[in-house]
């Protein structure tokens, strides 16, 4: 009896961690290049009362099915969905989009370097690309301060014109993974490569898999809000479920004790 | 007093199958889950060659076989089989088999569970995208695909009703079979071959209702068992004492 108790607290604590994480994707239905994350669920280990095949008679029967009572759930692993987010046009030059797939490189103010989607780029007063939060975009491209039509093609080829003369001031190229949904997630929509990602490779934008560049657009998150709104509503019914299981075994552990 | 060994092997019963539908309603959102669906048999106790009187017990706990209901994810890697048939995917070098096409990518490229345990293919392979994929197609055949043309297939397997007992639980929505019982690769050219569905996740085959019903049946059947076990031993106590004449 005690046993449905625990089991029901593992359904409920999971649930939770369910809700956990779909809020997050909630609260980030309008985040730049956000990508989605799902909880998985796991069942738990199995008790074997009675192993499948175990010998029921001196004859050498077997039993055909066995005893086996589970110990709950839990949720093994949240893993991001990498799907294309949205492209919404937003009229600045700086704005980047990737079409398709590849990470935007962006080194962290203590030098390491990190992924991201986020292709909402600005120049720093030294006339450089830099991420919002003023991190320098890899590889470096410097605005002249008298250039204007800032112009950044599919291929990713930055070119502007200074003194009314086209200059071309770099290409931007992207890094892959192998496995995107394996890198880790550190904030300000940014990612950082891990074992499990494997290591970024350079890719040139429209080739080896690597998508291509929008310039003016932004990619938009990737939740999907009526999903996520029917997953919490099924997150929420279970937890209940979970509940009414932990006060029907209260009740019959009261008819117990009730015995003398 | 073997009404109340009677009651008490009732009493015992319910509480395993209260257990078994409490892990049920546990994993009412465990993608691929098979839900305990119990068995009980009588037992007849028969001192001295007279049937006095019929116990109950639990005989064995069966997986349920329905198909979940397929939930859209829009995720390449997640696959729901309809039909009869199990994935298979080796852990530390055994095969198990489950109904969860929940897939991600490793590292180098290599199909494999949230767990890190790889996929097979219908060879018993791992199957492995080279680094420059785009897209990732799985066919109701189960065929995978990148737009560099065909990779491989995804291996199904199909146990036949008696194997399919054979079947034990090991957490993470796998099963290994015991007693030896070899499953077939699907014959996808047969009618009522499984189908494969891309985007799609099975969800668990617990029905949230029945669970509730049976739940509060057996804990009826609890409560009355243990009410009718006082009864009795107040009917003994008043035996008891009016027989002695107090």
């Amino acid at each position: 009896m005690l046993q449905a108790l625990r089991i029901a607290a593992t359904g409920m604590h999971a649930q939770q961690l369910n809700v956990d994480v779909l809020s997050n994707n909630i609260a980030n239905l309008n985040t730049t290049g956000f990508k989605q994350q799902n909880a998985a669920f796991t069942d738990l280990v199995y008790q074997n009362r009675i192993g499948v095949g175990a010998i029921t008679s001196a004859a050498g029967t077997l039993a055909p099915t066995g005893l086996q009572v589970g110990l709950g759930v839990s949720i093994g692993s949240t893993y991001k969905i990498m799907t294309q987010g949205n492209l919404s046009n937003t009229g600045n030059a700086f704005d980047l989009a990737i079409s398709g797939r590849g990470f935007f490189r962006v080194t962290l103010p203590d030098g390491t370097t990190s992924y991201t989607r986020d292709g909402s780029f600005q120049l720093n007063q030294d006339g450089q690309i830099v991420s919002k939060e003023g991190y320098a975009f890899d590889p470096a491209i410097n605005v002249p301060v008298n250039a204007t039509d800032f112009t950044v093609t599919a291929t990713g080829v930055v070119s502007a014109k200074v003194n009314n003369v086209s200059t071309n001031l770099g290409t931007i190229t992207v890094s892959m993974f192998t496995n995107e949904a394996g890198l880790e997630n550190i904030g300000q929509n940014l990612y950082r490569e891990t074992e499990a990602s494997g290591t970024a490779t350079d890719a040139t934008l429209g080739e080896q898999g690597a998508g291509t560049l929008r310039q003016n657009f932004l990619e938009t998150s990737n939740v999907d809000s009526i999903e996520s709104i029917t997953k919490l509503i099924t997150a929420q019914r279970a937890y209940e479920l979970n509940s009414r299981v932990i006060s029907t075994a209260d009740e019959m552990l009261q008819t117990l004790t009730q015995l003398r | 007093m073997q009404e109340l060994a009677v009651l008490a092997s009732r009493t015992l019963t319910t509480q395993r199958q209260f257990t078994a539908i409490a892990d049920n309603v546990a994993n009412v959102n465990t993608h691929g889950f098979r839900k305990l669906e119990m068995n009980f048999r009588e037992v007849i106790s028969k001192p001295n060659g007279k049937p006095t009187a019929s116990y109950t017990a639990d005989r064995a706990l069966l997986l349920s076989q329905l198909d979940g209901v397929h939930e859209q994810t829009g995720n390449p890697l997640d696959i729901a089989l309809s039909g009869p048939g199990f994935f298979a995917i080796s852990v530390n070098g055994t095969t198990q088999y489950t109904r969860r096409g929940q897939f991600v990518l490793a590292a180098d490229g290599t199909v494999v569970t949230p767990e890190g345990n790889p996929v097979q293919d219908n060879s018993g392979a791992p199957l492995q995208f080279p680094p420059e994929t785009k897209n990732i197609i799985v066919a109701s055949d189960g065929t995978v695909a990148t737009e560099a043309g065909q990779l491989g297939q995804l291996g199904i397997f199909q146990f036949t009703p008696e194997n399919l007992k054979l079947l034990q639980r090991a957490g993470a929505s796998g099963f290994v079979a015991t007693q030896g019982a070899a499953p077939t690769p699907a014959d996808f050219a047969t009618p009522g071959a499984p189908q494969l569905r891309q985007g799609f996740l099975e969800a668990s085959n617990v029905n949230a209702v029945q669970e509730m019903v049976e739940m509060d049946m057996a804990s009826r059947a609890y409560q009355q068992s243990l009410t009718l076990a006082k009864s009795l031993e107040d009917l003994e106590q008043r035996a008891i004492r009016n027989l002695s004449g107090q």
